[in-house]
């Protein structure tokens, strides 16, 4: 669908992206993940040609070419953080993408009433914009930007205001879109949104992509610590490789060493070891050292907190480190776990991720 | 008399006026709306495009000319009136029009001094219509002039205010028009150039204080309806 | 947008069709505050279907806006300036029109003790001296001019918190000077015409040195060709015709005509000017 080369852009000599290469794949709903002032709207207000590049240029697979911007953007579409709403009717505000176009007025009307039933705001037509709630307001911003049916759809945290059931509607509008084939780039900050609906996911950070990789990439295969750490790896322990034995190596941390599965390093290099809260056990204080467990740690449990739902999220001391794991609720019961008592802790040696320390 | 025998015998008279449908009142509050009426309303067909010109346009001295606008929203009627005086007595650039002690003097004359005010107060309204809204419009594959007609629908609110300001300043004036339009009224009480702000200078110089109160009250009248039908409008909007 | 372009054309259609047949007038606020105009143009407009636009100032105003082609003719009293401009050829025929007479007014209490003095110059000295307040209108109009030759004339120079300009016209000095209950010298016709809104009475009249001739010009359409130099010769011959020379002669005794209305009020006994364009005296109610 479009394609980016070296894509910059700076404010005032702020610069707010960097180098950005990027391709969209037509049909797929691809996320852009990163924390509030990454860059993230920036890059969408860049595609959606609402700012212009810096530096470098963006190749769209469009009709239209960046000369004929007009024709060019009139494929597609977006929708703003906060829904920006016309302060007239829920049925001139979705019609307006329409009416510019100088669709006729029976047209518009049947298509105005089929968008309302899509985004479920039928019978809102002649309501002020003004009086909507805030998930009605976005999915009146939804309805507005898709009634001319864009092959592309930019979406800039679409659910950042919304309580958890209009958050749900709202995704659950963006697969419903993404279904006949529109194109969706998301910019989120959520990783649970990114993970459940793209397809790929790039990471950015102060303007510059860290990874692009399909969810479990980035989840279970981080790049780099940024990635890693906002993706939810709670636990990443600096460390040198010690040594190298076929399918495995010796990885010494300040603390404990662990071995993990040997992949391009050498030894001796700095690295870190990573590995996801939900990927590390809790072994009964009976099982007999020596198991099938490869990494095997002794701690003591100094906070539990709820996690919500089934899981429970334990803080384990282990000498100097401390680790977060997660557990099924049922579990810790079985297990008692408590704060204060001992924990043996393994960490599952395929899930253990090795990547280069940086010195960021 | 003290003051608030005057106030009160001012009323009175207002009151005797209106009922009494007394031709020289009527007449000069009809020259009144007229002059001011047409100020207004060609002040708005020319500052609202103005305005979205300034608005929409990015250019050099864009900045020092809205300060500027603004500056003139304190333009001093009389010296108003004396730059008409210039440019439209019969031996000024402008004096073959003939112009000059007409109600066409007049209207210029309002026009120049809310002219000002309206393109300001417009120009402020359109900025606070919001970028995200002009993003909205362009993202959704609005062309310029879409955008500017969005814009200016958007800000209706605040052009409607600029309209009233621009009303209220040019109807309430005396300096300007008293030097531009003579002031006049023929012999049997039928007004020319004359208004109702010019008659309260006429009866207060005559020393007749109850008169003059009245026209005041017969002008704050005129000015509270029409803010009160614009605003009727703006509840309905 | 036709409609609003409508509109436009149908306002300035009505601006040009309202120009038709008219003369403006320049004059000088005590003239106009006697409601004296009201009376002649309402009958010169039955006679020609002229309507004259009177706009009210100062004699040296009304002489300078003529001058650059404001209005088409003037009535005014400072014979020095208007022989000047004349001289300079802005005015054509200027003709003796009427005359009325100064009169200096004061409190009943009358603190200069001015009243009954038969010397203005004099009265004027007096004032001075005991610094009791005086307003001047300070607008070079023609009362104003007198005014100065009146100090002049007195060897005064005025000056000091006593004296206190204001730049206003004749009614808005009357007012004033009720207002303060001051001194102030005014037009026997406009004096009588606001005498319901002052308690001021005349101290001192009949000093030949007050005498207040009014006369009537035309602009010199030589100077500006787009003046109505025809209708102001109809309207000065009109002015100096017996007709016009009679109402003169009768305004004011038995009614008078409010200024802004034209509605007729009750009359003082006396007239407020004496026509003089006759040569001689024309005697009332021939």
């Amino acid at each position: 669908m479009l394609r980016t080369e070296n894509l910059c852009k700076s404010f005032e000599g702020k610069v707010a992206l960097e180098e950005i290469n990027l391709e969209i794949k037509k049909g797929e709903i691809f996320a852009v993940l990163g924390p509030s002032g990454a860059g993230k709207t920036t890059l969408l207000r860049v595609l959606n040609l609402l700012e212009k590049p810096s530096n470098g240029r963006i190749l769209f697979h469009l009709p239209g070419s960046e000369k004929e911007k007009l024709a060019l953007r009139r494929k597609m579409a977006m929708v703003f953080q906060e829904a920006p709403l016309f302060n007239r009717s829920v049925y001139e505000n979705v019609a307006y993408g329409l009416k510019v176009r100088k669709e006729r007025e029976v047209v518009i009307k049947e298509r105005v009433e089929r968008t309302l039933v899509l985004v479920g705001l039928s019978g809102y037509e002649s309501r002020n914009a003004a009086t909507l709630s805030g998930g009605e307001r976005q999915r009146v911003a939804f309805a507005m930007a898709t009634i001319f049916e864009p092959e592309l759809l930019f979406l800039d945290e679409p659910t950042a205001n919304l309580d958890p059931v209009n958050e749900g509607i709202i995704e659950e509008l963006i697969l419903r879109i993404n279904r006949p084939g529109v194109t969706i780039v998301l910019a989120t900050h959520k990783q649970a949104e990114a993970l459940a609906l793209a397809s790929r996911i790039a990471i950015l950070n102060s303007g510059r992509i860290e990874q692009i990789g399909t969810p479990e990439e980035i989840f279970y295969e981080p790049k780099t610590r940024f990635v890693a750490e906002f993706v939810g790896t709670k636990n990443i322990f600096e460390g040198e490789v010690k040594s190298k034995h076929g399918n495995k190596m010796l990885v010494a941390t300040k603390n404990f060493d662990l071995e993990v599965p040997s992949n391009s390093f050498n030894a001796g290099e700095q690295v870190c070891v990573c590995i996801r809260p939900e990927e590390i056990m809790v072994l009964r204080e009976d099982v007999p050292a020596k198991t099938a467990h490869r990494n095997v740690l002794s701690g003591e449990i100094t906070q539990i907190i709820s996690q919500g739902g089934a899981m429970l999220r334990l803080y384990v001391q282990v000498q100097e480190e401390c680790l977060v794991v997660d557990v099924p609720r049922h579990v810790a019961k079985v297990m008692n776990l408590k704060i204060g008592k001992k924990a043996k802790l393994s960490l599952k040696f395929g899930s253990c991720h090795v990547i280069l320390r940086d010195n960021r | 008399m003290s003051s608030v025998e005057f106030l009160y015998e001012g009323l009175a008279r207002a009151v005797e006026m209106i009922l009494t449908l007394d031709p020289y009142v009527i007449s000069v509050t009809k020259v009144q709306l007229k002059v001011t009426g047409s100020a207004v309303l060609l002040s708005v067909l020319f500052s609202i495009p103005l305005a979205a010109l300034i608005s929409f346009k990015e250019f050099l001295g864009k900045r020092i000319l809205i300060i500027l606008i603004d500056t003139c929203m304190g333009l001093p009627p009389v010296v108003v009136g004396l730059v008409v005086f210039i440019f439209f007595i019969s031996s000024g650039p402008l004096g073959f029009l003939n112009l000059f002690y007409t109600p066409a003097a007049m209207v210029i004359a309002q026009f120049i001094l809310a002219t000002p005010i309206i393109t300001g107060v417009t120009i402020a309204a359109l900025s606070a219509v919001g970028k995200p809204i002009r993003d909205t419009a362009i993202s959704l594959g609005a062309t310029r002039s879409d955008v500017v007609w969005l814009v200016i629908r958007e800000a209706k609110f605040g052009i409607l205010t600029a309209m009233l300001a621009g009303f209220g300043r040019a109807i309430a004036e005396v300096g300007a028009i008293l030097i531009a339009g003579g002031n006049i009224v023929y012999w049997g009480g039928e007004s020319y150039t004359r208004t109702l702000s010019t008659a309260i200078v006429v009866e207060a110089d005559r020393g007749d204080i109850a008169a003059a109160i009245a026209f005041g009250i017969i002008l704050l009248a005129i000015a509270f309806s029409v803010n009160l039908c614009l605003n009727l409008l703006k509840r309905r909007a | 947008m036709k409609a609003w372009m409508g509109i436009i054309i149908l306002l300035i259609t009505v601006g040009c069709v309202l120009q038709e047949q008219t003369l403006k007038l320049a004059t000088t606020t005590s003239t106009c505050d006697t409601g004296l105009l009201n009376e002649l143009n309402g009958v010169f407009y039955e006679k020609y279907r002229v309507k004259v636009q009177v706009v009210c100032m100062g004699t040296g105003a009304s002489i300078k806006t003529g001058e650059q082609g404001g209005v088409d003719v003037v009535i005014v009293h400072a014979p020095s300036l208007e022989e000047a401009s004349v001289a300079e050829g802005y005015y054509v025929n200027r003709h003796y029109l009427m005359y009325n007479d100064f009169v200096i007014i004061g409190s009943e209490g009358d603190p200069a003790e001015i009243r009954g003095m038969k010397n203005a110059a004099e009265a004027f000295k007096k004032i001075a001296s005991t610094q009791a307040l005086f307003i001047s209108r300070g607008d070079n109009s023609g009362t104003h001019i007198k005014e100065l030759e009146l100090w002049k004339a007195s060897r005064i120079e005025p000056k000091g918190t006593w004296y206190r300009s204001i730049g206003k016209g004749m009614g808005a000095t009357i007012n004033a000077a009720t207002a303060e209950q001051a001194y102030s010298l005014a037009d026997r016709g406009t004096y009588l015409a606001v005498k319901d809104n002052t308690n001021l009475n005349i101290l001192v009249e009949g000093d030949a040195v007050l005498f207040n001739p009014y006369h009537v010009m035309a602009v010199n359409p030589e100077k500006h060709p787009n003046v109505k130099y025809e209708l102001a010769m109809q309207y000065i011959s009109f002015l100096t015709s017996p007709q016009a020379q009679k109402i003169i002669s009768n305004y004011g005794i038995e009614y008078t005509l409010d200024p802004n209305t034209g509605e007729r009020k009750p009359g003082f006994g006396e007239a407020l000017f004496i026509p003089a364009a006759m040569g001689k005296e024309v005697r009332r109610n021939e």
